[in-house]
């Protein structure tokens, strides 16, 4: 997913595009390092300490991680379980309601955070 | 892309021999259960019905769809799963004994769907040595011929045993993982000519109702599930497959509330322990504000930073909303 997620980041940053997560670890502080780690740059909600079992999944009764919805401008449940190539025509559908082209066929991942001790060769 | 398929195939073995009542396996925190095909009877374990991954590109494979809704692992987190030691091919000196033997037919059929599990286990660990996309396909040009060869020995001896009560087994095998294909669908016949009282249709009910299994007519086949049974966990879980089977969303919500009102105590398979009250109200929910084109309920929350925000802050951009996890 990451790579995907990352990808579309990137290519959608300028159209009316968001991530948002739902985040079902349980320690908070790990997370935290890992999404700097993996450069995961859009924003999550916490689902608190009980993980999978916190408040905002079991609303959603969301039983299997990870369970995507696709949302469009006006809040509306598009799509459910779209992912990878299908995720990309989802969105490329979407946004093109709302006037958007654009082309999702190829994707680059931007790649995780350069670690700290990860310097270039001189 | 390619551990991924390898990895969900991986937790399908592994479902098909855990508990299926065992609410921890659903979640991707629980600890894997351990090494697969040698258990007991494999038993299906119902899944949410959202989950879905890429089906199998060439054919429809009624067995790993069943299980296949698992949680599924993250490509980054991908780990080899344990070893398994009957996939060692060992060096056979005996060549296959005729089929004189004092097992009884249940000990027989336990047998032949253990080395079908085996078999299945062994040529997984074949094809995970393949690269890119090799070994998916390999996979799945080999697994029907495991299959027709497990259901062929199981209708064998279910032909030499009329009436033994572990025929059952046999069938419902067959029924479960070759479905769409004449065999299955002989079997499925059989199930509900025979065996339509039989309690254990609740694993049928559980595994259809995540819409994937080639049945023709599932709507029928529930329908019949509800009137004959004289279980209440199989009239209940028959209803249950129902509702999330059926289009009309007015007809699924009554299905929901007679659930309720007649059977909410109840637990079952279906349900993953719990009540059908439980399941329920929550397939309830999910259908009037979770639905495609629904307004999508608000979340207010806080983001890892602690910062609170809304997810309805977002209106007016399209938003991919992902319940992830990284584990």
């Amino acid at each position: 997913m990451y790579p995907h997620e990352r990808s579309l980041v990137q290519k959608l940053a300028d159209k009316p595009f968001a991530i948002i997560g739902v985040n079902s670890d349980r320690d908070l502080e790990k997370i935290r390092e890992t999404t700097k780690q993996k450069n995961i740059s859009w924003r999550s909600f916490w689902n608190g300490p009980q993980g999978t079992g916190g408040p905002i999944s079991t609303r959603w009764g969301v039983t299997g991680w990870p369970t995507i919805y696709i949302i469009d401008a006006e809040g509306k449940i598009r799509y459910k379980n779209a992912r990878g190539p299908k995720m990309d025509e989802a969105l490329t559908e979407l946004l093109a309601e709302m006037g958007h082209e654009v082309d999702l066929t190829k994707h680059e991942d931007p790649g995780e955070a350069p670690k700290d001790d990860a310097k270039p060769n001189p | 892309m390619q551990m991924r398929w390898l990895l969900v195939l991986g937790c399908l073995l592994i479902t098909a021999c855990s508990n299926p009542g065992d609410e921890t396996s659903q979640t991707p925190s629980s600890t894997p259960p351990q090494v697969a095909s040698k258990t007991e009877s494999p038993e299906a374990t119902p899944a949410p019905e959202e989950k879905k991954t890429e089906p199998p590109k060439e054919e429809a494979k009624p067995e790993p769809k069943q299980e296949e809704a698992k949680p599924e692992p993250k490509q980054e987190e991908a780990k080899p799963e344990p070893k398994q030691e009957e996939a060692k091919p060992e060096p056979k000196q005996e060549e296959p004994k005729p089929e004189v033997t004092d097992a009884t037919p249940a000990e027989q059929i336990k047998t032949i769907i253990a080395e079908y599990s085996k078999a299945q286990g062994s040529l997984m660990t074949e094809a995970r040595k393949m690269p890119g996309n090799e070994g998916r396909d390999f996979y799945f040009a080999n697994l029907p011929k495991l299959q027709q060869k497990c259901g062929a020995d199981l209708n064998a001896v279910v032909a030499a045993n009329a009436d033994d009560p572990a025929n059952f087994d046999a069938i419902m095998w067959i029924t479960m993982n070759m479905a769409g294909s004449d065999t299955g669908t002989k079997a499925m016949d059989t199930l509900f000519e025979k065996y339509i009282e039989n309690e254990q249709m609740v694993k049928l009910c559980a595994v259809m109702a995540q819409g994937r299994m080639p049945v023709k007519n599932p709507v029928a086949k529930f329908e019949q599930l509800i009137e004959k049974s004289p279980h209440d966990a199989v009239k209940a879980s028959a209803t249950m497959a129902l509702a999330k089977t059926v289009k009309d969303e007015t007809r699924a919500e009554e299905l929901y509330e007679s659930l309720i009102a007649n059977y909410g105590d109840l637990r079952s398979q279906m349900t993953r322990g719990k009540t059908f009250k439980e399941a329920a109200d929550n397939a309830l929910f999910q259908l009037k504000y979770l639905s495609i084109g629904k307004i999508a309920p608000d979340i207010e929350g806080e983001d890892l930073d602690g910062v609170a925000f809304k997810l309805s802050d977002y209106r007016g951009k399209v938003v991919v909303l992902d319940f992830w996890g990284d584990w």
